[in-house]
């Protein structure tokens, strides 16, 4: 029987109340309970206009009169609501995410579970907190340690550019936005422009009238009226994104904007002999698998390659086939998104060049998934840094101590790529080890098995967060001594 | 040489022999064509050790077989990395390379210790889907014959021609200092006034400077009847890149010369046999490329390494039985697509065209020199 | 055809269960390597009986007791066949099986033992340890050590042989725990007395029978019984059973 099943239609745009625009139909998702289309705005100059002009009003009539406590409360309620696993955002999510994506549903669903709970109110005070020794400071002037006041002001209107490779990284930003008082406009790239909706629908739902200096759009990268618009009206820009992106972004900012860019940056492992003991090197293996896994390695945090020490009880070549035979138990529960032709063809390309090196006994072995390249492992006798093509692609290099690696990274750390560092070595060697990657330019130091997850509060890239985005004015202390002269009881 | 690989030689040019006459609608029996493949592979695995360790590596030696499909396409790449072949390399007559214009060391070799074979399939195909029903013709190349180049298959190919199918006066015109566009456009000028067909042979590249120059002097030839245009290989940088189509129109309005005899030649110093589109063939315009009998192209999923289904982009893969002293089957980095036994050309596997963060490091590794391999 | 494209190596096959599972195998698309230590004569005829199926094979002369001779002969079968999919260790010293000239327990001495382990229990750690590095390496393989049922019913007492087979249960049983991360299967195939082998010639009339008797199935083993579960435990269907025992017997033995 042919059974029609009816087609869902989905705002994939978030708009002040009493907005509403012309939309237009993308393409047709399928999805677990049946077809889903993406209703998308039909926008032009004109239009971004009146919504940027709705978001500045709804900033300056509600939002600025809030307190960052205030605001705070909100976005814990908000974020709260997806802790139930019937709230129907998040059942939505469930279920298009991996539609959209091509990540696996299990992985998504654990992934979304984990994120979602950084954004409760004691996270969300910490992350202030690491900022700003006094957070009132966003609030109002604050008497300062060296004498005199200062308030932190932060973007009036923030325009935002979303990559959609990890989804969810939008939300960051926003809360960001919000915690700032800012209006905002978030540019959602097509590839998943959902997530950022939701969670200002979420906002809506506790305090619409907070929700609506909040705008979320997607267009065609490169839409050029609409960008220059946006850009235009805004006082900050944030892009997240690759090389491409960035670029051309920035190539439209003027210089007396604030530009915030979070490019691409590359994220590596390090394992100890300590963590190769009989009765570790199992869990260590799987929790670095899971690391690769997660988004196919999408993520800037996601590791690239791994440097595997000599002295444990399996040898890195040991740990390579290991660790593939890992992955492909992963690819039976969280099966990896298939590939678009480039991607399939960057891997080929990086597996024929190492079969070869095998084949002529030059010290490389590939571990290579046999039916369809859902995963690769490379090992290579001798350590070098170089990226993967992703899509569970990972390097393993044998090496004599992780610390001899250092160097090797340098080059890549200075030029500004690197990012996370996932280890697993004894606790003694922990403090020399981050001094040594903190000096190549290292970010992040952190456990194996936690790559993916940032703790709130850290630096992203290595830079301040909220401090990136905000302006201070000090009022200097002299002036209050001064001014007293202006009072009449004053003696 | 050893007995084995004269006994090779002869299967492999008897075969060609058997299958001279080619036809738009000939397709030799796959049986008999994977037994010989599947023949020269055992030999093959038996005597190119680089060839062997590879395929032992991917699981498919002789014995690991179901068909001729299996013979596991060697990456081009090995083709810089060490030699592959039979006969020792130093006894090889000759050597062509591939035209690497970044490190000469990392140039793509295959040995030849004799020509008898690539020779055959050469005029063979020449033959066939060049000349048609002509026997000979004045024959004028553009591109640097084996006296100027003489590690260049395109070379050989070039002066093959000339030999074989020219008649006197058939030259090249790509000389020490490069293509003498006058003598070139003086020696056309003349056959054009004799009403003597010709034939123009270079690499794509080629036309394309003096298409420019024709135009530019503001001449035009009227060429006779039955001249005809082959051009090769892609633009490699070499000149700016044209579409087929305002190539062929250039043809026309430049030399007179309908598309329809025009054809393009698809080889590579990887294969010692060359595939032709079936324009001059079957009188009809056509991008398809079809190879002699000997010849076979398979489009693969880059996931799989297995056949597409037909109609299906993949990366291309070739068998050639000619390819007796290196690797019956290779695996090219040019992607395409398959219908009925022919293949069209779409374009080439870019350089890693990862996503963001990885391909910020790729660039950067490559721009730092960092790539050891 | 189970396994085409793979490659076995059987100890102890140039004659009785260890020739039939190599020709089963074969059988089924593997290529065999037929190992004897040795009965050349008796290889080459398992070899020929291959052939002549259209299957592929050769034989192998190599003392499973020696390290290096395994090492060798398993670097050999790698070589020409290009890999090692499935071992079968079928190997043991040689054994007199012979229910009225069996030696008593109180008759034997720890030499007795000790031979029997360095046949069955060493040939097999031997050839696994030579084959590990290449299945580890491809990231799949099967390794199959056959025991008997006399170690969950000694029926007929023979000390030696069955302790030492006893112990190659265990050996099975922890290389199943290490391995199977590796996706390397580690069975153990237990065949019941299985008529036509030597181990059965001896035995006469009387015992068959008793046994006969108990035996749901109601006969004994013939070597192709044994054959065809070394064949399943080869497979890709069984990539999800390790550390198992598994008697093919009719049915005499059951439970763990």
């Amino acid at each position: 029987m042919n059974e029609t099943k009816e087609i869902t239609r989905i705002e994939a745009f978030f708009l002040p109340a009493g907005m509403s625009f012309e939309t237009t139909t993308s393409t047709r998702i399928l999805t677990s309970e049946g077809p889903v289309e993406l209703l998308i705005p039909v926008l032009d100059g004109e239009k971004l206009k009146m919504i940027i002009a709705n978001l500045s009003r709804n900033r300056s009539d509600y939002l600025s009169t809030l307190s960052t406590s205030e605001i705070i409360e909100r976005i814990a309620v908000a974020s709260e609501k997806w802790l139930n696993p019937s709230y129907p955002q998040r059942v939505l999510a469930e279920q298009l995410l991996p539609a959209l994506t091509g990540y696996a549903a299990d992985s998504i669903r654990l992934q979304l579970k984990r994120y979602m709970r950084t954004f409760r109110r004691k996270e969300l005070l910490r992350f202030i907190g690491e900022e700003f020794d006094d957070p009132l400071v966003l609030d109002e002037f604050r008497p300062r340690k060296s004498g005199g006041f200062s308030r932190a002001y932060g973007p009036k209107l923030l325009f935002q550019v979303f990559s959609g490779n990890v989804p969810g990284v939008s939300l960051w930003s926003m809360t960001m936005g919000l915690l700032l008082r800012s209006a905002q406009l978030g540019k959602t790239s097509m590839a998943e422009p959902l997530m950022a909706v939701w969670f200002a629908q979420s906002l809506a739902e506790v305090d619409a009238k907070l929700a609506d200096s909040i705008a979320i759009l997607p267009w065609k990268g490169g839409s050029e009226e609409l960008e220059r618009e946006a850009i235009r009206q805004a006082d900050t820009v944030t892009v997240y994104g690759g090389r491409l992106a960035v670029e051309s972004v920035r190539a439209k900012v003027p210089i007396e904007k604030k530009f915030v860019a979070y490019g691409p940056k590359a994220s590596f492992a390090m394992i100890g002999k300590e963590a190769l003991t009989p009765d570790r090197m199992n869990v260590t293996i799987s929790r670095l698998a899971a690391d690769v896994a997660h988004y196919d390695q999408q993520s800037c945090m996601s590791p690239q390659c791994v440097y595997i020490e000599d002295g444990g009880s399996i040898d890195a070549q040991g740990f390579a086939a290991l660790i593939a035979a890992e992955l492909g138990r992963l690819q039976l529960r969280w099966p990896r998104a298939s590939l678009a032709d480039q991607e399939a063809y960057a891997i080929l390309e990086v597996r024929n060049r190492y079969w070869l090196e095998e084949a002529a006994g030059e010290g490389s072995a590939v571990y290579a998934s046999t039916k369809d390249a859902q995963w690769t492992v490379v090992y290579h006798n001798t350590p070098r840094f170089e990226g993967s093509p992703l899509n569970r692609t990972l390097h393993v290099y044998r090496c004599r101590r992780v610390e001899d690696v250092i160097p090797m990274l340098e080059p890549a750390g200075q030029a500004g790529l690197l990012q996370t560092c996932g280890a697993a070595i004894g606790p003694h060697r922990m403090f020399a080890l981050a001094e040594a990657l903190g000096n190549i330019g290292v970010n992040r130091f952190c456990h194996i098995g936690s790559m993916l997850q940032a703790k709130a509060g850290w630096h992203h890239d290595g830079r301040f967060n909220l401090m990136d985005l905000i302006r201070f004015t000090d009022i200097e202390r002299t002036m209050e001594d001064e001014l007293e002269q202006y009072d009449p009881d004053f003696e | 040489m050893r007995p084995e690989s004269k006994t090779i030689i002869n299967a492999v040019k008897a075969y060609i022999e058997r299958h001279s006459v080619i036809n738009a609608d000939s397709m030799a029996s796959e049986q008999a064509f994977g037994e010989l493949a599947l023949q020269l592979f055992q030999f093959q695995c038996e005597y190119n050790s680089a060839y062997r360790n590879y395929a032992k590596l991917k699981r498919k030696l002789p014995n690991q077989l179901d068909s001729w499909r299996d013979i596991p396409p060697m990456p081009i790449q090995a083709f810089k990395r060490s030699p592959l072949a039979c006969e020792p390399p130093e006894e090889a007559a000759a050597v062509f390379m591939t035209s690497g214009t970044t490190n000469p060391e990392q140039r793509g070799r295959q040995y030849h210790p004799t020509f008898e074979v690539w020779d055959a399939s050469m005029s063979t195909g020449f033959r066939s889907f060049v000349m048609g029903d002509i026997g000979k013709l004045k024959i004028l190349s553009l591109s640097p014959a084996e006296d100027i180049h003489t590690n260049s298959s395109l070379s050989r190919y070039l002066s093959q021609a000339l030999r074989l199918f020219g008649t006197s006066g058939s030259q090249s015109y790509f000389q020490q200092d490069g293509l003498v566009v006058e003598q070139l456009l003086d020696d056309l000028r003349a056959c054009e006034e004799q009403g003597e067909p010709v034939l123009l042979l270079g690499a794509t590249f080629a036309y394309v400077p003096l298409l420019d120059t024709i135009e530019k002097l503001g001449i035009r030839f009227r060429l006779a009847p039955g001249s005809r245009i082959l051009d090769t290989g892609g633009f490699k940088g070499k000149s700016r890149e044209v579409s087929v189509n305002w190539l062929y129109e250039k043809f026309e309005q430049c030399f007179g010369v309908p598309r329809t005899l025009c054809v393009n030649m698809y080889g590579m110093t990887e294969l010692c046999s060359q595939y032709y589109d079936t324009t001059i063939l079957t009188g009809a315009f056509t991008k398809m490329k079809l190879g002699p009998a000997w010849l076979r192209p398979l489009v693969l999923d880059p996931n799989t390494l297995l056949p597409v289904a037909e109609g299906n982009v993949g990366v291309l893969a070739h068998f050639d039985l000619a390819n007796w002293n290196s690797c019956v089957a290779i695996l090219t980095e040019d992607i395409g697509v398959m219908e009925g036994g022919r293949f069209e050309l779409i374009g080439r596997i870019a350089g890693s065209e990862a996503r963001g963060c990885s391909l910020a490091v790729e660039q950067f590794i490559q721009s730092n020199g960092l790539q050891t391999s | 055809m189970l396994l085409k494209t793979k490659t076995a190596l059987v100890t102890g096959a140039s004659r009785g269960i260890g020739a039939e599972i190599a020709a089963a195998l074969a059988l089924h698309g593997a290529s065999v390597v037929v190992g004897y230590h040795t009965r050349k004569d008796a290889a080459e005829r398992t070899v020929e009986r291959v052939r002549e199926a259209g299957g592929r094979a050769f034989a192998y002369q190599a003392d499973v007791r020696s390290m290096d001779e395994v090492t060798v002969m398993v670097e050999e079968v790698v070589n020409r066949y290009g890999s090692i999919d499935i071992v079968v260790n079928n190997a043991l010293s040689p054994y007199s099986f012979n229910p009225a000239q069996r030696r008593t327990v109180w008759e034997h001495n720890w030499e007795d033992y000790q031979e029997q382990l360095d046949g069955s229990l060493g040939g097999a750690f031997h050839v696994c340890k030579a084959a590990m590095p290449h299945l580890q390496k491809q990231g799949s393989g099967r390794i199959i050590n056959v025991v008997t049922n006399l170690i969950d019913f000694p029926v007929v007492p023979y000390h030696d042989y069955t302790t030492a087979k006893s112990a190659l249960l265990g050996f099975t049983r922890n290389m199943a725990a290490e391995l199977g991360r590796f996706n390397i299967t580690v069975n153990a195939l237990a065949p019941g007395l299985t008529q036509g082998t030597d181990s059965s010639r001896e035995t006469r009339e009387d015992v068959r029978r008793d046994i006969v008797r108990l035996t749901p199935m109601q006969r004994l083993a013939v070597p192709q019984d044994i054959a065809n579960a070394a064949v399943l435990l080869a497979s890709d269907l069984s990539g999800f059973i390790t550390g198992q025992c598994l008697r093919v017997d009719g049915g005499l033995v059951m439970g763990s």
